[in-house]
């Protein structure tokens, strides 16, 4: 690979994990990550059933194209990133607003006098309210655009040797 | 209202899930490097707890206590738990692709832990009203929101820090958690006058 000479930075701003190549189309790299779970960084996570349980729900690959600015061939491995502020906008985007509208629904239909069963109506009619209005915002231009993550190296250097990511423990 | 607010603070400070409980510590020590990943979790675990505590609550409210069959309560609200991890990542995929592919690669998946589970069975044993229930969601994953920034914030410090080297890592990361549950028992002192 012609990028291995490349300076190495670290950009502390990003969030970063590794991803391999897996196909070329034109001037982009289609790469695959795998979705890890929260347990995966515990020590004990073969002895325990919590973390089977995460094996049964995660371990995912994730496709995903991202410019080939590095020359990339495929199965080569490279650190993925993406800005801290982006992640924040979208987990905002995807959990809060849907959140809210639970809150919102079910403090409002006890406001009024529901019962429980009416005040659990109103919780799951504010949960597609909040949904829908999370699919309306993430549908916006700017978001999406600032969506697509970025290769910052190949996945060779010593940070990644160590099995270092942003992501884990 | 004030009985709404109380409940939030009760469970985010005065009985943290965390510092006071010893749930979810797995999340907690494991995943805690970095202060905008903790906040990222923090909501994805806030959105998970809080839907847990509610659905656990409908179900054991309209299905076990009706036809006897609390002992069934564990099995089911893991089930439960996992159910609504499973309808997260497809109300996510669905609202999204991009934002759940964004989320998917960057994220940790949060997909049970103890707190979840815990705060789920702890809410059944309070009797508390469905509002109840969704708040005591809400006020416990706040809570553990709130330790996961403060710890993350620590952590991003102590990696400059000149730490001796048999405590650096791991054993240090104890050392501060111990002493900030210390600090979190000190809420027990709060009285509402």
């Amino acid at each position: 690979m012609s990028v291995h000479n490349q300076p190495i930075t670290l950009d502390e701003s990003s969030v970063e994990t590794v991803a391999v190549v897996i196909a070329l189309e034109g001037d982009m790299a289609v790469l695959a990550a795998a979705r890890k779970s929260a347990c995966e960084s515990c020590a004990s996570a073969k002895g325990c059933g919590v973390s089977a349980l995460a094996g049964m729900f995660g371990n995912k690959k994730l496709h995903f194209t991202v410019p080939n600015s590095m020359d990339a061939r495929i199965g080569d491995a490279f650190v993925v990133g993406i800005s801290q502020k982006v992640i924040l906008k979208m987990a905002s985007i995807a959990y809060l607003l849907p959140l809210t509208g639970t809150l919102a629904g079910a403090i409002g239909s006890s406001f009024f006098g529901a019962s429980d069963l009416g005040a659990a109506c109103g919780a799951v009619l504010g949960l597609i309210g909040g949904l829908a209005l999370a699919q309306r915002i993430s549908s916006r231009g700017d978001i999406l655009n600032s969506a697509t993550p970025t290769i910052l190296r190949p996945a060779l250097s010593p940070v990644i040797a160590q099995g270092k990511t942003n992501c884990d423990g | 209202m004030q009985e709404y607010l109380l409940i939030i603070l009760g469970t985010a400070l005065v009985n943290n899930v965390v510092l006071v409980k010893f749930l979810g510590l797995c999340p907690f020590m494991g995943v805690s490097n970095k202060v905008d990943t903790a906040i990222g979790m923090g909501l994805a675990t806030t959105f998970v707890l809080t839907l847990s505590a509610a659905s656990s609550w409908l179900l054991e409210r309209f299905l076990l206590e009706p036809f006897g069959i609390e002992f069934l309560r564990i099995l089911t609200f893991i089930l439960v738990i996992a159910a609504v991890v499973q309808f997260t990542e497809m109300a996510v995929k669905k609202i999204s692709p991009v934002l759940y592919q964004v989320l998917g690669i960057f994220l940790p998946l949060i997909t049970t832990n103890c707190a979840v589970l815990g705060v789920a069975l702890l809410n059944i044993q309070e009797k508390n009203t469905f509002v109840e229930s969704l708040l005591y969601g809400v006020g416990s994953a706040l809570g553990f929101t709130l330790v996961m920034i403060i710890f993350a914030g620590l952590r991003e410090r102590l990696s400059f820090a000149d730490v001796p080297e048999s405590f650096a890592g791991a054993p240090i990361g104890f050392v501060v958690a111990g002493l900030l549950s210390l600090a979190f028992m000190g809420f027990s002192g709060l009285s509402v006058q």
